[in-house]
């Protein structure tokens, strides 16, 4: 049994600094724009100074999610941005480890532009069960901070593995330079509701609020800590008013006795339909109007 | 809890740690209590049923060797009636509750029995013709009564082959589970070598044909032909990867524990005929039924008459056994219909392929049988996994039309985008299939086990690399049942 423990062991070991090998080849030939991949970290800047860091959900995400929101973006505000929103409804705790990311590569930033959706302070679903692991390089950093916030094992397995897929293997830099898709005619009230209903998974639930308002301090204090001035905003959508957004309002209060942010409500200030390319997402025209009739404004 | 799920990738090999550091008095319980945790990771409650089972066998096999005489009829009446009274409640009651209904309306009874809500029992079917065949043999005098309640449980839920067979006999494990096993270097490195053959045919061919079944299979009316064909195709390796990958898991996690399990496929798209083609599909069922119903009835020792009756009976209980379902049934009754017809025009086959010089061609002989007994095995598939009777002879019908799109490329690309998949999908299909196939050929010439264990040690490590790595880069992760768990 020796024999077959030692032997075991050692063809795993091989296979393994053999799979590490093939992997940090691969990765290094990794070099994506923003509007070129869903991760993050594949076109996280190191030693870099950021005018704008945008955190938030796939709503804060098409804000660089083409080339020409991205470039639209950094014309206006007039400074270099770089966007840590996590794609398909990701939370709060993603976000959280993509800005302990960002700081630890050396990266600095002077004003964090956080799209908070209040969706995402009331279920797992976004946050340590999100599938943004299935779109992140391995890397032991992460893999440590994923362990340190509770995201399951079971998660954590998927994010090493899927690093050994056909598809992590095979991926190319996405060619998208505009998104023009609009929404046919009116918004449809039931639609909305619908579609505001399937966001949050597990309700108004106070026990995860409660939970994920400690994330929201530890990503406040670390923004402190570095030094970057924090606005935090509801994003604009066809859907209306969110469900849950009295209750972050007032945990934002709480929070503004020991940090120091603003907070702006932009729900309802786009309405017209050709601007989304869907409910709940800007197009290219959204986010130029968007940006050069609002964002400017509270950022400049 | 699923072989391919990450529970087990821990649960095994520290089950398979403990049994080798245990003492051997301590092993049977050490098995027993991995087999029980096995099956309630599923659904807890019914470890009840298995339980029941178990103990009907066990009470009943001991009461068959105490009695003589008719008294041992009513013992064996009493365990197969427990244990089959099982089967029926929770595999078959609703199907028969729903069929008596409409009969009894014909006869002007309006009444109809009430629904069962029980879920299926996971490996019932499997456990119970276990239990039933060691009651069997023990009435027969083939097998001893097992004394130790212990090893009888562990005989019944050995949790390798618990939930989707090989359907052991007594005879075969039990002394197995008795004997002491020391360590064997070669036993675990062979069953480790299977295991992952089977993780291969399950996670990257299977589950990766089953995009295209269930695709077409899900709507069959919206296809042609050709996809159609494909379709049926594509399940007829799914189902043999998905079920011969699952055994060979089991056997080579039996193997690594030192037990030795039956074989319960030998090539079985390399058959020359339908009653050869049931000589090498899940080969424990099929003797199962040839021990405890063929021969019982008479086998082939009677007359054409009765033989025939015999063969339908064997199988539309098979097709039964498969699940409450008159597309079973209809499998079954295609099958039996095979191999009647079969025999009866044997001699004018013969005759047929003396007259085309195929006799004097052994090779292409042996290709033609094999290729047409596929077809035939491939339409009876159709039926087992149409979702309906309407389904299936839509499926019939479908199949003989759209053949035109073959000759257009761009009609070809359609079709084939139809089906939910690229044309180099199906490309990487036609390649699984062919290394599957050639690996077979390669085993049909010998043992492929001893033959990789003579190649020197980098070529080996080379080879097994290269197969764990395609399983994790192509595989399909996404903790696909095995279909065989549905029965």
């Amino acid at each position: 049994m020796k024999r077959f423990v030692i032997k075991l062991g050692a063809f795993a070991l091989v296979n393994a600094i053999i799979a590490g090998a093939v992997l940090a080849r691969i990765d290094s030939g990794y070099a994506f724009e923003q509007f070129e991949t869903d991760s993050v970290l594949l076109s996280m800047p190191h030693n870099e100074e950021v005018g704008v860091l945008v955190m938030g959900t796939s709503r804060a995400r098409v804000l660089t999610r083409v080339r020409c929101n991205l470039e639209c973006l950094e014309r206006e505000l007039g400074c270099k941005v770089f966007n840590i929103a996590v794609p398909f409804g990701g939370g709060i705790v993603p976000e959280k480890l993509y800005l302990g990311e960002f700081y630890g590569r050396g990266n600095r930033v002077r004003t964090i532009l956080f799209f908070l959706d209040p969706f995402t302070m009331f279920s797992p679903q976004p946050n340590q069960d999100h599938r943004f692991v299935y779109y992140e390089p391995l890397r032991p950093s992460l893999l440590l901070a994923m362990a340190r916030n509770e995201i399951p094992f079971r998660r954590i397995l998927i994010y090493v593995q899927s690093k050994f897929t056909w598809r992590w293997i095979s991926q190319t830099a996405g060619t998208v330079p505009c998104d023009f898709e609009t929404v046919k005619g009116k918004p449809d009230p039931e639609k909305a509701r619908m579609r505001v209903e399937s966001l949050y998974f597990d309700g108004l639930n106070d026990g995860y609020f409660e939970h994920y308002a400690e994330t929201l301090r530890d990503i406040l204090e670390m923004a402190k800590q570095h030094g970057a001035r924090v606005v935090v905003a509801l994003p604009p959508t066809l859907l209306g008013p969110q469900p849950g957004a009295d209750r972050l309002m007032r945990q934002l209060d709480e929070f503004k006795k020991s940090y120091e942010l603003v907070f702006y409500d932009f729900t309802g200030v786009i309405t017209d339909t050709a601007l989304f390319s869907d409910y709940d997402h800007l197009n290219s025209p959204g986010v130029e109007t968007f940006v050069k009739e609002h964002l400017k404004l509270v950022l400049n | 809890m699923l072989f391919n799920s990450t529970q087990f990738i821990v649960f095994f090999p520290l089950v398979g740690l403990l049994y080798f550091v245990l003492p051997h008095r301590l092993r049977w319980l050490l098995l027993l209590g991995a087999s029980y945790f096995f099956y309630m990771s599923w659904e807890p409650g019914y470890v009840v049923l298995l339980a029941v089972s178990t103990a009907a066998a066990y009470a009943g096999g001991l009461l068959i060797g105490r009695t003589r005489g008719r008294g041992r009829t009513w013992w064996l009446a009493a365990g197969l009636g427990v244990n089959f009274g099982l089967l029926f409640l929770f595999k078959y009651y609703n199907f028969f509750a729903g069929e008596l209904r409409p009969l009894l309306t014909l006869v002007g009874v309006d009444f109809s029995l009430p629904v069962s809500r029980f879920l299926l029992p996971l490996g019932i079917s499997f456990y119970t013709f276990q239990a039933c065949s060691y009651l069997i043999d023990v009435y027969r005098g083939k097998q001893a009564p097992e004394r130790h309640l212990g090893l009888f449980a562990l005989y019944v839920s050995f949790f390798p082959q618990l939930v989707a067979g090989p359907i052991e006999r007594a005879g075969h494990l039990l002394p197995q589970l008795r004997a002491r096993h020391r360590f064997d270097y070669d036993a675990a490195t062979n069953g480790l070598k299977l295991m992952a053959w089977g993780f291969f045919k399950k996670i990257v061919i299977a589950d990766r044909l089953a995009v295209v079944v269930e695709q077409v299979y899900g709507q069959p009316g919206s296809y042609g032909g050709p996809a159609l064909a494909i379709a049926t195709v594509c399940f007829a390796f799914q189902i043999f990867c998905d079920f011969s990958g699952y055994t060979d898991i089991a056997i080579g996690c039996a193997r690594v524990l030192g037990f030795r399990l039956t074989n319960n496929f030998r090539r079985p798209y390399f058959a020359v005929s339908v009653a050869d083609f049931w000589r090498r599909w899940h080969i424990s069922l099929t003797s199962w039924f040839r021990d405890y119903v063929y021969i019982p009835l008479g086998g082939n020792r009677v007359g054409e008459g009765r033989w025939r009756i015999n063969i339908a009976a064997v199988f539309l209980l098979s097709g039964l056994w498969h699940g409450a379902s008159w597309m079973f049934l209809a499998w079954g009754a295609i099958h039996a219909g095979y191999i009647i017809f079969g025999k009866v025009t044997m001699p004018m086959r013969e005759r047929l392929s003396a007259a085309l010089g195929l006799t004097r061609a052994p090779r292409v002989h042996r290709a033609v049988r094999a290729a047409s007994t596929f077809a035939l095995v491939c339409f009876a598939w159709i039926f087992f996994r149409a979702q309906s009777m309407a389904d299936a002879v839509g499926i019939v019908r479908g199949l003989v039309s759209g053949w035109g799109a073959v000759l257009d490329p761009s009609q070809l690309y359609g079709v084939v985008r139809s089906m939910g998949v690229l044309p180099r999908d199906l490309a990487i299909f036609g390649a699984l299939i062919a290394i599957l196939e050639v690996v077979h050929v390669c085993q049909a010439r010998g043992a492929t086990l001893d033959w990789l264990s003579r190649r020197p040690l980098p070529v080996r490590w080379a080879l097994y690399s290269a197969l764990i790595w395609t399983i994790v880069i192509f595989g399909v992760f996404r903790q696909k049942e095995f279909i065989y768990f549905t029965f």
